[in-house]
């Protein structure tokens, strides 16, 4: 026991601090929310652009824009752009800002180790911007023609923007299994007296399930890209079939992650829907364990089935229907979430505010994405569609609805909550319209280009696609400019006004959980003293 | 966190501190079991692959969970026990090694001060004639606000 000398006996209640340390330095759960949560709109938007920009040349046959390589170039970084910068940050910055809120903690349980998982990624950004734009200077070498999943040997013989993209992802999976490892340490040794595992929030439970995901598979894809780099300048042979390597391991490494990777950015947003769906259908979620053990069911099949993304390198008899049976399989879990959530809804007082809005178009349209993925696991009929723009529509129908507008659903939800403003109802349900619509407009018809056998990944076509990519790229300038709108009701939302109605505590009527009993805005320290949970 | 209050003969009262958790320490090892033996899993199914590059990776993810978990719960772990007696207030950490330091009652002072930036939390110590000593750090603010009322409370 040690003793200090007293300097000043007076006490004097302290604030939130100001200026530009609070950010920097930060250490407080909400604020670093707040930063994942404007990194991830900016990341957003850039995203956004470049995929503006694919299909502005595939508004017609021919070549129009762009160059080849650069059109290459874009389709990578769209995709790792939107991946890496825009969804997974995005929920870690809900994670940030409810967990605590949820568990009734102070804040997370390594606030340090918070605050450097965030201050990584603008330099993972840089780093992954630089990938895109060093092609471009003198001496820059090729620009990245590989897509997102960097196959070699295609990869290996790419210029020096690969090694900034290799970089970038090291960095970005350091912030993810950083963040990882808090959540999980938050969630086992935080939670508020009385809160067991089996009465811990839904949001929590599919946060804790992802980061266990992320902690498992992350490591998977370092170890990868690390041994495409020896390749690319130590003289190894990892995937080079010439020096005895395999180039077919580096597609099992990176589906080993890549796979998992779609429930890391799905579950969250389930999460969030199944705090939505029960507080507009003003019922408790129908199933809660049933709900615990789909998603135990999902992860942990989803972790063992990653190879049904290489069907075509040529597999055994025995292993692709190892693969086509245990994908089909997870539809099981899948399906009996969505039957959980129509369940919460049966009968419910149903009111449709935007959040509603989005979680219904989420069941429906991700409902026809798990169908679409049910058709592309069944291996004979994968080789028709495979490299297809047919693949496209549907990991679109699949990550739009199931990811992005679970993180819009969760935004609507908790924005009055952030900000102790409510939004403008009205301009949301607009939003959520045109953006629903602009998806639809721009996504389904690529099914029919896909099944009439347009490939994925080029800048030109045949004139028989034309009018279906005519329609895909009208709907993606309307649903691209849609995010404007999104951006305007936040900042309005976020700088409140007399026009706006001030958010009560408790935002929503139907609302439950430890979340709503504190301020609207929360203060900036909240659950000081853990609430007891009956 | 919890504070435990206890009146007892000879000993007017007795304060527990210990910081909120909600893991014992045998379900954090089992979890910590759990996620390494999946990661061991991953790493052997890989590296018998040729893909043993995985293998520095999994490691030191691993190293940085158990460190974070141990981190955790020993801070989660620790006590603190203020002893009020007729004469003396004694505080100790309630191990062995540890003898605690004591202090006349009588000339008792029990202060909140602030913390040398102002982001951090206050204080609150409990000393006399110069010595002084802080009180459930791991505490959060209102917590010990509230129990440096209970002291000033039971002094009287």
């Amino acid at each position: 026991m040690t003793t200090t000398t007293m300097s000043h006996d007076e006490a004097h209640h302290h604030g939130a601090p100001t200026g530009w340390r609070r950010w920097l330095y930060s250490t407080n759960h909400k604020d670093i929310g707040t930063l994942y949560l404007l990194f991830a709109l900016t990341m957003l938007f850039l995203g956004g652009a470049s995929a503006m920009l694919i299909r502005a040349e595939l508004f017609q046959p021919g070549i129009q824009l762009i160059d080849p390589d650069l059109y290459n170039n874009l389709v990578t970084n769209h995709a790792l752009l939107m991946i890496f910068g825009a969804v997974m940050p995005a929920a870690a910055g809900l994670a940030n800002w409810m967990i605590p809120l949820m568990i009734g903690a102070p804040d997370m349980a390594l606030p340090r180790m918070n605050n450097l998982s965030f201050w990584i990624l603008p330099a993972a950004a840089t780093m992954l911007i630089l990938s895109f734009v060093v092609p471009f200077f003198p001496g820059g070498g090729t620009q990245i023609n590989t897509g997102w999943t960097i196959y070699p040997p295609l990869s290996v013989q790419v210029g020096m923007s690969m090694d900034f993209l290799i970089f970038a992802i090291h960095l970005l999976g350091i912030s993810s299994i950083l963040a990882s490892i808090n959540i999980i340490v938050t969630l086992l040794n935080m939670r508020a007296p009385g809160m067991t595992l089996m009465k811990m929030p839904m949001f929590c439970w599919t946060w804790l399930v992802t980061a266990f995901l992320l902690i498992l598979v992350v490591p998977v894809l370092a170890g990868g890209v690390t041994m495409l780099l020896f390749d690319r300048h130590f003289g190894t042979s990892f995937f080079d079939a010439a020096g005895g390597g395999d180039p077919v391991l580096f597609q099992h490494l990176f589906w080993f992650f890549g796979h998992p990777e779609v429930y890391i950015l799905l579950l969250p947003s389930i999460g969030v829907l199944s705090h939505v769906i029960p507080t507009f259908a003003r019922k408790p979620l129908f199933g809660y364990r049933s709900m615990v053990g789909a998603m135990l069911a999902v992860a942990t099949i989803g972790m063992v089935v990653w190879a049904h993304h290489q069907y075509t390198i040529g597999m055994s008899l025995g292993a692709v229907t190892y693969f086509m049976v245990g994908t089909i399989l997870i539809s099981i879990p899948v399906g009996l979430m969505v039957f959980n959530f129509i369940a919460t809804m049966w009968r419910g007082a149903m009111t449709f505010e935007t959040p509603m809005l989005f979680a219904i178009g989420i069941i429906l349209m991700f409902t026809f994405g798990g169908l679409s993925g049910v058709m592309l696991a069944v291996v004979p009929a994968d080789m028709q569609y495979h490299d297809s723009m047919f693949v496209v529509a549907h990991f679109h129908y699949v990550l739009m609805p199931g990811a992005v507008f679970g993180l819009f659903a969760g935004v609507f939800y908790w924005l009055p909550k952030w900000t102790g403003n409510m939004y403008n109802e009205r301009l949301g349900k607009i939003f959520f319209w045109i953006n629903v619509i602009g998806f639809n407009i721009t996504f389904f018809p690529q099914h029919f280009l896909g099944l009439a056998g347009m490939p994925r990944r080029i800048i030109d076509y045949n004139v028989m696609f034309t009018e279906f990519n005519v329609m895909s790229s009208i709907g993606a300038m309307i649903f691209g400019l849609s995010h404007l709108l999104f951006l305007y009701i936040v900042i309005q939302t976020i700088r409140g006004g007399r026009s706006l109605k001030k958010s009560e505590n408790k935002s929503w009527e139907g609302a439950k959980g430890l979340e709503w009993e504190v301020g609207s805005p929360p203060a900036f320290h909240t659950w000081e003293t853990a609430p007891q949970i009956k | 966190m919890a504070v435990k209050e206890t009146h007892s003969a000879g000993l007017e009262t007795t304060y527990i501190l210990r910081p909120n958790r909600s893991l014992k320490t045998g379900q954090v090892c089992l979890a910590t079991g759990v996620i390494g033996a999946a990661l061991l899993g991953v790493t052997l199914y890989f590296s018998m692959q040729g893909a043993w590059m995985v293998i520095p990776f999994t490691g030191l993810e691993l190293a940085v969970l158990v460190s974070a978990l141990y981190m955790q719960c020993k801070w989660s772990q620790q006590q603190q026990i203020l002893e009020i007696g007729e004469t003396t207030v004694r505080t100790s950490k309630g191990e062995a090694s540890d003898q605690g330091v004591s202090f006349p009652k009588g000339w008792l002072k029990v202060a909140l001060i602030d913390a040398p930036c102002s982001w951090h939390p206050k204080k609150l110590i409990i000393g006399s004639h110069g010595r002084y000593v802080e009180i459930g750090a791991f505490l959060e603010e209102s917590e010990r606000e509230r129990l440096a009322l209970r002291i000033r409370s039971a002094l009287q």
